[in-house]
């Protein structure tokens, strides 16, 4: 009896000090969250005025819900009008743009189906099913099955937008930068304006192109979510490319506090992670793409896991690397013909450094060369050509990659590196040190991070 | 039924919520444009029409120019064969599960000319009728049209009812939804079915590195715990987990606007962190103190007013221990020092068995817990157990907080906390028969000889594991952090 009393005393007195532990992982609790707006606005003040996003950012996951309300909203409309091809042509362009908000390639080819069904309802004057097979074709690197259908489109703000993409995608840099022209002349939103600046940095032309992001950013729209998040990331991998990480990794974070998911953000984040040396903190960010493209699979997946192939083997863990790098070629070798995937599977199959490949990703990239020719692609071409020894095409094919102008450090070292194997001295030299002015910081350690990242030197 | 509906969406958004957050490092998947189809349902009384694009690949018999799609007379001349292949994949059943009957056509899209078909030689698209004699209702579609041998192939479907739309997504793995008219889709069992996965999830997911096993571990099997302390310290963890997923939810939702959640798991594992590193110190401070003591006791030493006697072997629940004198003396209970020079046993022998739990009141107010002294004197305290229990629990799985928003987005807050109750249940169980088990273990130590050396210094050890797993959870948060950057970083 007086141990149970006992005990009971015991207990209240226990009891008594809940409360006070609850209260105080309350206050923590509490606490915390606006700790972290604290330090969020003391951090974002970093960032330049123009660079923040000044808007209320959309609540969580609102981005795709608005994106399936426009689909209900279509779908409604079709069921009313079943005969109607407008409608189908619509519902088709929000199907594209769900693909581009999360990456999954399926919605492209619900997109195309719901494209050819409102052709088939309205074979003519349909600009808007044709811009979407167009946009399909863009996303599966068909560029010049994407020019075509854009041309047999009455011209507008969506032809030209498409014309931009792939006339930098196939190294026609100065029909590109007309139709950029053409474009912000006729809308000068921070979507055409992004596009600008692309066309200027493939050209050089840094203050033009910061010019551009900067007036986009000033005429930025709430309602423009996925154009301001994309702006901010090519901006910060302009950085990156210049060698301002700091800058860089704000803007990153400035878009991942805008879109938390945003998987350009995060993979060109890792990249950054990747050059300052931080192999865990990269790991970390290519798992939180997987965390988001369960579901399925995304265009994004083969840069993820040769992400995780070179974090692997940069940690020392050349086990893990190989079995990365197995799975991104088997995933681009399954998407060689419907995605383009040519120039990702020569650039893996030269990172393994096999010399038995060596032809197969020649062959690859002669291949690529006959419908893409960007700076990034023509650099592809020039890499394995120097493997191979023929270090006079490679000077060639690098000629062409830096023909407009563009300026890029990697781009420079190899050129330099061609240069000074074949005798030029002083033209490798003046290539290198273009390099260090171009990044000062690109260094052995900058190497590692290469073709890591998404944007700015044509599509991945 | 609307209510019902939107109970089993949270189910499925919570499925897919927790298949997403839980399976961290698992294999990417590896299905890729060739493997996938998509599908357009629209929903009628008495017909259900379905417009699909799948690899042609699934029906390659069918393809006689071998151009990989599908033209209207291959789909005309092979009519009999693709509607029974296809039927058998892909059908419709209504409430009384009768199926509907099919008929396949060439999709009108094979009139475009050519250079419209992105996808020609690799997809192809027909139109799929589903018919009934009557009005149908509580449709379920069964989807199995999947590439063999790839597990990750997926169907992009949208479902057109009057009134409502969905997408969803169709996998090997998930090949069946029922689809009503007004209450498109849950799966069958519904709400029980939800509850029962909320559960064996939350328990496989305590499976999962983290949630302070080895912790809770090291401390059960340092400490002389019993098996209430294990069930305790599961309850602990569940309640402080519930509630922490309670106010994370919460606060996410209040400060969406201004922090993301992410940022601040890495503040709670610090918090977390720090209260293990608090529990392991004292618990090594004290454990190693007793060493020191029972090393001497162990000499049966003989002081001047009193005698302890200290043998090793006596360092059971069944101890008795003499208090000759009643000079101020000290006992230590992992947490605390305490000592007793506040109250006296005045010159009086007393023999005191300790069974597995009691505590006594020295007449002073001072009510304290000689529960399970060991043999190295260090008892299980509540308190830390508590603190302990608080650690494990205070870091709310990511898993949970994505199936109460989903829960609370789609407005059944009230069914999304019943989830992450059930989780959390779920998780307490599995820790709680981990916990019992080392407890169970643990006898199995101490039939072994306790003079021995090594034995005397495990509760140290475990106390020292402890330490370190603290320090190393609060080191991990800052760099989280971000605080504190690793060297040999520039920029």
């Amino acid at each position: 009896m007086e141990s149970s009393h006992g005990v009971g005393q015991a207990t209240l007195k226990r009891l008594r000090k809940v409360p006070l532990l609850v209260l105080s992982i309350a206050g923590l609790l509490l606490t915390i969250p606006i700790g972290l707006k604290v330090w969020t606005e003391f951090d974002r003040a970093k960032l330049a005025a123009p660079y923040r996003y000044e808007f209320e950012r959309p609540s969580p996951g609102s981005v795709t819900q608005k994106l399936e309300q426009e689909i209900a909203f279509y779908q409604d409309r079709i069921r009313r009008d079943p005969d109607g091809g407008m409608n189908r042509a619509l519902l088709a362009k929000v199907y594209i743009k769900m693909a581009r908000a999360t990456g999954e390639t399926s919605w492209y080819l619900l997109g195309e189906q719901t494209a050819q069904e409102s052709l088939v309802k309205l074979p003519f004057s349909n600009d808007g099913a044709l811009m979407a097979l167009a946009r399909v074709a863009t996303a599966k690197h068909d560029f010049q099955e994407a020019i075509r259908l854009s041309q047999k489109a009455t011209p507008n703000e969506d032809t030209l937008a498409v014309q931009v993409t792939t006339n930098l995608a196939i190294g026609k840099v100065k029909d590109a930068d007309q139709a950029a022209d053409r474009l912000v002349a006729q809308n000068p939103d921070l979507a055409a304006l992004t596009l600008q600046a692309l066309v200027a940095v493939s050209q050089g032309q840094e203050q033009k192109a910061l010019q551009a992001f900067q007036q986009g950013l000033a005429a930025e729209e709430p309602e423009e979510t996925g154009s301001s998040v994309w702006a901010r990331t090519v901006l910060g991998r302009l950085y990156f490319k210049r060698g301002q990480l700091e800058m860089a990794e704000k803007l990153y974070q400035e878009v991942l506090r805008v879109l938390p998911q945003y998987p350009p953000a995060v993979l060109n984040l890792a990249e950054l992670e990747v050059r300052r040396g931080n192999y865990r903190a990269a790991e970390t960010l290519y798992n939180k793409i997987f965390l988001t493209s369960q579901r399925s699979p995304t265009v994004y997946d083969h840069i993820v896991f040769r992400g995780m192939a070179r974090v692997k083997e940069l940690q020392g863990d050349p086990k893990s690397a190989n079995e990365w790098r197995d799975r991104a070629e088997a995933r681009l070798r399954l998407d060689l013909v419907a995605f383009g995937h040519r120039r990702e599977l020569a650039r893996l199959l030269l990172e393994r450094g096999r010399p038995q490949d060596l032809t197969e990703a020649l062959s690859l990239m002669e291949q690529e060369v006959k419908v893409r020719r960007d700076a990034e692609t023509m650099d592809t071409l020039a890499w394995v050509l120097s493997r191979m020894g023929r270090w006079q095409e490679a000077q060639t094919a690098m000629q062409e990659a830096l023909r407009w102008g563009i300026r890029d450090a990697a781009l420079f070292q190899r050129a330099g590196t061609i240069a000074q194997t074949l005798g030029n001295t002083a033209q490798a030299e003046t290539f290198f040190k273009a390099a260090q002015a171009t990044d000062p910081t690109f260094d052995e350690q900058a190497q590692k991070a290469l073709g890591l990242g998404v944007g700015l030197l044509g599509l991945n | 039924m609307k209510r019902k509906w939107g109970l089993v969406r949270i189910g499925i958004l919570s499925f897919w919520g927790a298949l997403l957050l839980s399976i961290a490092l698992a294999a990417p998947s590896q299905a890729h444009w060739a493997d996938l189809a998509v599908a357009n349902v629209e929903v009628g009384n008495t017909t259900t029409h379905i417009t699909l694009t799948f690899p042609t690949g699934l029906v390659a018999t069918a393809d006689d120019n071998r151009n990989g799609t599908l033209s209207p007379a291959e789909v005309r001349a092979h009519q009999t064969e693709l509607t029974t292949f296809l039927g058998d994949r892909i059908y419709l059943t209504d409430g009384n599960g009768d199926r509907g009957t099919l008929t396949v056509a060439p999709s009108d899209t094979t009139v475009l000319p050519p250079d419209q078909q992105v996808t020609a030689g690799t997809h192809s698209t027909l139109k799929l009728s589903y018919t009934w004699l009557k009005p149908v209702q509580g449709l379920t579609l069964h989807y199995d049209l999947f590439l063999p041998g790839v597990p990750t192939a997926r169907c992009l479907t949208t479902i057109n009812a009057p009134g409502q739309t969905q997408s969803v997504i169709f996998s090997p793995e998930s090949k069946e939804a029922d689809l009503m008219q007004n209450a498109p889709w849950y799966f069958a069992g519904g709400i029980p079915l939800a509850i029962a996965g909320c559960f064996v999830w939350g328990a496989m997911h305590a499976m999962s590195p983290g949630h302070g096993k080895t912790i809770v571990g090291a401390y059960l099997v340092g400490a002389h715990a019993t098996p209430q302390h294990a069930v305790f310290l599961g309850l602990t963890t569940t309640i402080t987990h519930t509630a922490g997923v309670f106010a994370l939810g919460l606060g996410t939702l209040f400060f969406s606007q201004y922090v993301l959640p992410e940022r601040l798991y890495p503040w709670l594992s610090f918090i977390s962190g720090l209260i293990v590193v608090d529990i392991g110190l004292r618990q090594l401070i004290s454990r190693l103190r007793q060493n020191r003591v029972a090393a001497k006791a162990a000499r049966s030493h003989q002081h001047d007013d009193h005698s302890h006697t200290h043998e090793p072997s006596e360092h059971t629940r069944d101890v008795a221990h003499v208090h000759a004198q009643a000079a101020p003396h000290t006992h230590t209970h992992a947490e605390q020092t305490h000592n007793h020079h506040d109250h006296s046993h005045d010159r009086h022998n007393h023999s005191h068995e300790h069974p597995q739990l009691h505590t006594h009141d020295h007449g002073d107010g001072h009510v304290h817990s000689h529960a399970l002294p060991g043999s190295d004197g260090a008892p299980v305290t509540w308190r830390s157990l508590l603190a302990l229990g608080i650690s494990g629990g205070m870091v709310p799985c990511p898993s949970a907080l994505v199936m109460l928003l989903s829960a609370i987005a789609l407005g059944r807050v009230g069914f999304g906390l019943l989830m992450v109750l059930v989780f959390s249940l779920g998780l307490a169980g599995t820790l709680t028969a981990l916990g019992l088990m080392l407890v169970s273990a643990r006898h199995l130590f101490e039939r072994l000889p306790t003079n021995v050396r090594l034995a005397r210094l495990v509760p140290a050890v475990s106390a020292l594991v402890i330490t370190l797993l603290g320090v190393g959870i609060s080191t991990q948060a800052v760099m989280q952090i971000g605080l504190f950057k690793p060297f040999g970083t520039f920029g």
